[in-house]
């Protein structure tokens, strides 16, 4: 396996081309063998920047042979006399230096490592893909072993400004612990920190890609807080440590590992004194339970042990989290009717709402439930009179959009009288306010849905209150 | 000594500022891994690590050579890719040119790379190209005797074994030149740089004058001794980077085919692959050729599972001098010698490993001090690039060598072979009477896929 390290966003890369440039540089003219590893989107650039250094400030001059299977028979060439000795060489896909001549290539040029300064004067610079990089090191193990550093270029291409703030502030907090070194400053929460939010925002990501990204963060920097607080001897730090990093490998383990995971923890927790530890290691076992079909087992638990134990410590929002995240796991994965037992879980617990927004949070997952298993008039009665007055209170353009387009959704699906006519009303508040917040996709989606709506209506009876009609009817719904 | 080595800059002739180096980029000069040390120019860097490694074991070739005198002989070393061979064998061809006058040898020294096609080499390559080597860098009056038999023997042998050939390869075999030079030359082209057909043919054909070309060799080389006046050294190295993907044909080559090189009048050194030691072929090694084979381990920095893994402080000590005869840790590293103790407890006695690391550490940073951090990252990069060869398959067994410090008898040839090869088990020895044992790099040791493994 080889892990790409997600935090490696532009700021990263950079770095890296920046270790590269020095390593060309100071090595001058002598020969090194430098194999770099390049993300797709990078390779490019990479070359680009190869090309603008060869031959200025240090750096060689370098031959940068073609980018393809040419660019191995180019250095085959090379190696066999049939071109001048060059400065230095860089070879932009080095995953077909691997296989060229079904091997012989590699194998020559491992034989070759004592004599390649004879052709090579410089560096030799191989950008390779990670499965590149992996045949080459068994390709060639002995000139491998005297590669010059073991250089990755990942995420220059990536623009990362402005798409999600919070992932950017994610990465950057990465860049700054993991890669950076926090100017040699770090600590362990400041790890453990960042672990949890990587993990938060993985959890709630519904993009894989983003979602496995930010796990790795978290399990990377869980792990190093373990080893560090390991090594200090601080067996609290070690054990929050212990947690974060399965926790971010959550998803990864086996409803059994899962849960003699959280039982183990449980007993370390109580051995160390931990209560409050401890509650967290049967909360986790109680949604491994839910997530895995024994939701009544797990409420059982929340509601006998977790709960308890977290109230009594003021901390009802664990609980109020816990609860909400096992609700939202069971969404994602279409068990709408286990899902709203885990949300009457927390109206039973009548757990102090945090805040507005987390009150939006749990009406709209009950609308969204009810809505999922069929029952229309309370999804469309929760969306109207708290879901949609909640979100406009907050002023939240985005979450308003989301409870229209959802409401607009439920009225067409119930189809009732007038409900076809609610449904394009609410359909096209959702693309307005979709537009107001820059959610283009949602906004064409939304008026994709609307006019299929429309098609809907005007196949069902005459055309009904023209449009300045429809609005002054949301208005009025809106006042409501 | 002669040989057909490069002839490349000494590493302490490459940097402004003199050794070790004060500069970052001195440092990175002299911490290349890539160059071997100059036995003379390179003295002031070498730190003699004998005693850590069971004693001097060159020196054991070099007193066999000295005892058997006229009588020649055939001996192997091996060790772990950057164990020192190439720096331990141009370090005995120097000793040996420095013995007393009466005992003192001819050494020449054929580096196998350049003139063989080495993932297809079999023993007619090296024959030509020890011809070539006597030719080209021994006495004037060898090289004649060489000349002589070529254009009155060997080439007319040659062109008449050709009869009924290929075209291609009578298109060559006609055009033969009668310099001696140039025609091995030309042999030397067609076994390197021909499609394999036409190499193979070739082979064919020159497997047929074995004995003339063992002869012609014998002469040369007793013309050598009798001007010298004391036995001829012939040092093979680099033919242990044989390509492991003909596993086979390599074995076939060592333990059938070189049997040929026992023929001839000199004693000869000849770098082997680590894994004919190791495999089954090992004993088929020592056994065809009744020799002892040299193996040259690794440093040892810590001791066995069952002590603890305690740290080896002689080891650490002399491999800390390794670094700081290089490079100026105090001025340079934040921690000084420290860090550079450091390093070299995570590269597990590996010079070449700790090198790098040191030259990649610099290169993290614009300017010195170089922090901690920077060792690190150093660490943490040149652990992903170790990682990267290896199987997930191995990983129980590896366990099972940290835990024993042996491999597990159901671990099979092949997979041990490769641990060994890309150094993810190393192998160690400290006194000559103490037993060989093995322990997983520490690089391996630290990374999450060995820890998890279960």
């Amino acid at each position: 396996m080889n892990a790409r390290p997600p935090w490696s966003s532009r700021a990263g890369g950079e770095a890296a081309l920046a270790t590269l440039r020095r390593t060309l540089r100071r090595g001058g003219t002598q020969f090194a063998f430098v194999p770099v590893v390049v993300d797709d989107e990078s390779r490019e650039e990479v070359v680009r920047a190869l090309r603008g250094w060869a031959g200025h400030e240090g750096v060689p001059a370098l031959t940068i042979f073609p980018a393809s299977a040419d660019g191995a028979g180019k250095f085959d060439l090379l190696l066999r006399g049939g071109l001048d000795p060059v400065e230095g060489v860089v070879i932009p896909d080095g995953d077909a230096l691997v296989n060229a001549d079904e091997g012989r290539l590699a194998a020559g040029l491992n034989l070759s490592r004592d004599h390649l300064g004879r052709w090579v004067r410089g560096p030799l610079v191989v950008l390779l893909s990670d499965e590149g990089a992996t045949a080459l090191a068994r390709a060639v193990p002995d000139l491998h072993d005297v590669r010059a550093g073991s250089i990755e270029i990942r995420g220059l291409a990536r623009s990362g400004g402005g798409e999600d703030p919070e992932w950017d502030a994610i990465c950057q907090e990465a860049n700054r612990l993991l890669v950076d070194g926090g100017g040699g400053d770090v600590t362990n929460s400041e790890l453990l920190e960042l672990a949890r939010w990587a993990t938060t925002y993985g959890n709630r990501m519904d993009r894989p890609r983003r979602a496995r990204d930010a796990r790795q963060i978290a399990e990377v920097a869980a792990d190093r807080a373990y080893h560090r607080a390991q090594e200090q001897g601080q067996f609290l730090e070690v054990l929050e440590a212990w947690f974060s990093r399965s926790i971010a490998r959550w998803s990864e383990l086996t409803p059994d590992q899962q849960q003699s995971f959280a039982l183990e923890a449980h007993q370390k927790s109580r051995d160390l004194g931990h209560p409050i530890k401890s509650a967290e290691a049967l909360g986790m076992l109680a949604k491994s339970l839910a997530t895995h079909g024994n939701i009544d087992r797990a409420m059982k638990l929340i509601r006998d042990n977790v709960a308890p134990a977290f109230i009594s410590h003021n901390r009802p929002d664990v609980v109020f989290n816990l609860l909400m995240i096992t609700a939202e796991e069971m969404m994602r994965s279409s068990r709408h009717a286990d899902a709203l037992k885990v949300l009457s879980e927390l109206e039973r617990l009548d757990l102090p709402s945090a805040s507005n927004e987390s009150s939006l949070h749990v009406e709209r997952a009950h609308a969204y439930c009810f809505m999922k298993i069929g029952r229309l008039d309370q999804a469309i009665t929760t969306y109207s009179d708290r879901v949609l007055p909640l979100a406009r209170q907050l002023g939240s353009t985005p979450d308003i959009a989301v409870a229209e387009r959802e409401t607009s959704q439920a009225y067409a699906m119930r189809a009732g009288p007038g409900d076809l006519d609610l449904a394009l009303i609410h359909a096209e508040a959702a693309a307005m306010e979709a537009e107001r917040a820059n959610m283009h996709t949602q906004s064409r989606e939304a008026r994709a849905f609307a006019a299929t709506i429309e098609h809907r209506r005007s196949a069902l009876r005459p055309p009904g209150p023209n449009r300045a009609a429809r609005r002054s009817a949301h208005r009025q719904t809106s006042r409501r | 000594m002669d040989s057909n080595v490069d002839d490349v800059l000494p590493l302490t002739r490459r940097v402004m500022g003199g050794v070790p180096a004060t500069t970052l980029d001195d440092a990175v000069k002299l911490c290349n891994p890539a160059v071997a040390l100059d036995p003379e120019a390179d003295a002031g860097l070498h730190v003699n690590l004998d005693v850590l490694r069971g004693g001097d074991r060159m020196a054991t070739l070099i007193r066999a050579i000295r005892r058997q005198g006229s009588t020649s002989s055939l001996q192997f070393l091996t060790g772990h890719i950057g164990s020192g061979k190439t720096t331990e064998l141009l370090r005995m061809g120097n000793r040996l040119s420095k013995l007393p006058f009466d005992h003192r040898p001819t050494v020449l020294v054929l580096d196998a790379t350049p003139l063989v096609e080495i993932s297809d080499v079999d023993l007619e390559d090296i024959l030509v190209a020890l011809w070539k080597l006597v030719a080209d860098r021994s006495t004037p009056a060898a090289a004649a005797v060489l000349a002589e038999i070529w254009k009155k023997e060997l080439r007319d042998a040659i062109v008449s074994q050709a009869t009924g050939a290929s075209g291609l390869l009578r298109s060559v075999v006609d055009k033969l030149p009668s310099v001696a030079t140039e025609g091995l030359s030309k042999l030397l082209d067609v076994l390197k740089l021909q499609p394999p057909e036409q190499r193979k043919a070739l082979r064919m054909l020159l497997s047929n004058l074995t004995d003339t070309l063992v002869h012609g060799l014998n002469r040369a080389l007793e013309v050598v001794r009798e001007a010298a006046a004391g036995p001829v050294v012939l040092l093979i190295d680099n033919l242990e980077k044989l390509s492991s993907r003909q596993r086979e044909a390599v074995e076939h080559l060592y333990l059938e085919r070189l049997r040929a090189l026992s023929r001839l009048d000199a004693h000869l050194v000849i770098t082997a692959p680590s894994f004919l030691v190791y495999s089954s072929g090992g004993a088929g090694l020592l056994g065809q050729y009744a020799t002892e084979v040299v193996v040259l381990p690794m440093v040892r920095v810590r001791g066995t599972a069952e002590g603890g893994h305690a740290r080896d402080d002689q080891g650490i000590d002399l491999l800390v001098r390794v670094l700081t005869q290089r490079v100026d840790f105090a001025r340079l590293f934040d921690g000084g010698v420290e860090t550079a103790e450091a390093i070299v407890l995570a590269t597990g006695g590996c010079i070449r490993h700790a090198l790098a690391v040191v030259a990649s550490a610099i290169n993290q940073q614009d300017d010195a001090p170089i922090a901690r951090t920077s060792v690190d990252r150093a660490l943490g990069q040149f652990e992903a690039g170790l990682m990267r060869a290896l199987d997930d398959e191995w990983l129980p067994a590896l366990r099972k060598v940290h835990e024993t410090n042996r491999f597990p008898s159901d671990c099979k040839a092949d997979a041990r072979r490769e641990m060994l090869r890309n150094l993810f088990v190393l192998e160690y020895q400290r006194g000559q009477s103490e037993e060989t044992f093995f322990e997983v790099h520490p690089l391996v040791v630290r990374s999450r896929r060995f820890r998890e493994a279960t």
